[in-house]
């Protein structure tokens, strides 16, 4: 069988069943990622992790296109067990969970540390590429005028939801990383394939916002970390009421919610659990 | 040639790409990188990952893209990736 375009496979068949993966997982980052989380399971299965269409495409897609081209890639390749979702990704497995579910069984859904789609996250992610990433070659009055560009850009018309607010800051990233790229000597492919990937990453957030999380996540159990502000702590109260069938809070961090013996010991338990469904 | 104690012979692809890895990561808080280093957890970044690439390509002609590093994380993984991509490979001395 052809190897899956719109999948990552983590790991190939084995044993019963095919258990899906919603992930960011073209980031450089050091939170851990489904890869991690892969080598500690023991439950016999496959795993395939999302795969980013090219940014070109990504700029493009709703919420329910990333869904569409997924499932569709999912034909014939026999039921699915589970569909894991982290982050904003846990909008996306919502989304996928009940779409496989109009054709078999409908899949366990397990969300790790589950957020909803904000603006503070793009407006988050923008500003620590000037302060962080481009910090040793940005000047403080050049890193300055970009964050200030980046509040204006949050602020302009906000009724044109995430997706417009990508546009423009996906415009302000690449004004950025073209002279600081520049300035250490790298320059066209390289450019347009870092400003590509941080365009990606904008584009994925703003589109998730399309997937509502309420009665899609109504089946579904949460692992959470104990990261102030991250996962199901990012949600008020009256937004965690009813959401989910059941939360467990673990004392990891989000960072290495997926690199954590004790979240895969859970996922293990919820995968070989045939009563709860 | 044999070598003391079964160990296997060096790789110099490898110990190329840990003399990058901590060029560019430094020694942090921790030990020196060494094969199963993963750069992001040790405080790459994608900026610094994209530079790194370009020293790799310039120096072995070996052109691998960021999801490459994403995908093979540590010097050992990644001097597979390369292999598996690139049979010409020059290997710095």
């Amino acid at each position: 069988m052809a190897t899956p375009a719109a999948w990552h496979v983590r790991r190939p068949a084995e044993g019963s069943g095919l258990v899906l993966a919603c992930d960011f997982s073209a980031a450089g980052r050091p939170v851990a990622t489904f890869t991690e989380l892969a080598e500690l399971l023991t439950t016999g299965c496959a795993l395939w992790v999302t795969a980013q269409p090219e940014p070109d495409e990504a700029v493009k897609m709703t919420g329910r296109e990333h869904v569409a081209r997924w499932a569709g890639d999912l034909r014939g390749r026999g039921p699915v067990r589970a569909v894991l979702g982290f982050c904003t990704g846990a909008l996306y497995a919502g989304a996928l969970a009940e779409e496989i579910a109009r054709s078999q069984r409908r899949p366990r859904l397990i969300l790790l540390d589950p957020e909803p789609a904000r603006a503070s996250m793009l407006t988050g992610f923008y500003e620590s590429l000037v302060t962080r990433r481009f910090a040793s070659v940005l000047s403080p009055a050049d890193a300055e005028a970009a964050l200030r560009e980046g509040r204006r850009a949050a602020a302009d018309d906000t009724t044109g939801g995430l997706t417009a607010l990508a546009d423009r800051l996906s415009a302000l990233v690449r004004e950025v990383v073209e002279p600081a790229f520049a300035r250490v000597g790298l320059h066209g492919a390289r450019v347009d394939e870092f400003v590509g990937l941080a365009t990606s990453y904008l584009y994925w957030i703003a589109a998730a916002d399309s997937c509502p999380a309420r009665g899609r996540w109504a089946t579904a159990t949460a692992l959470n970390g104990n990261t102030e502000g991250a996962g199901l702590r990012s949600f008020t109260a009256a937004e965690r009421s009813g959401l989910l069938r059941r939360a467990v809070y673990l004392d990891v961090s989000h960072t290495d919610l997926m690199r954590s013996p004790e979240t895969a010991r859970l996922v293990d338990d919820l995968l070989t659990d045939d009563k709860e469904s | 040639m044999d070598h003391p104690d079964n160990a296997p012979p060096p790789d110099e692809l490898v110990e190329y790409l840990v003399g990058l890895w901590r060029e560019f990561l430094g020694s942090g808080d921790g030990a020196p990188a060494g094969p199963g280093t993963n750069f992001f957890v040790h405080g790459g970044h994608s900026l610094l990952g994209i530079t790194l690439l370009a020293r790799v390509e310039e120096s072995t002609g070996c052109k691998l893209r960021l999801a490459d590093l994403f995908k093979s994380p540590t010097p050992e993984r990644l001097a597979g990736a390369m292999r598996a991509a690139d049979t010409d490979l020059v290997i710095p001395q």
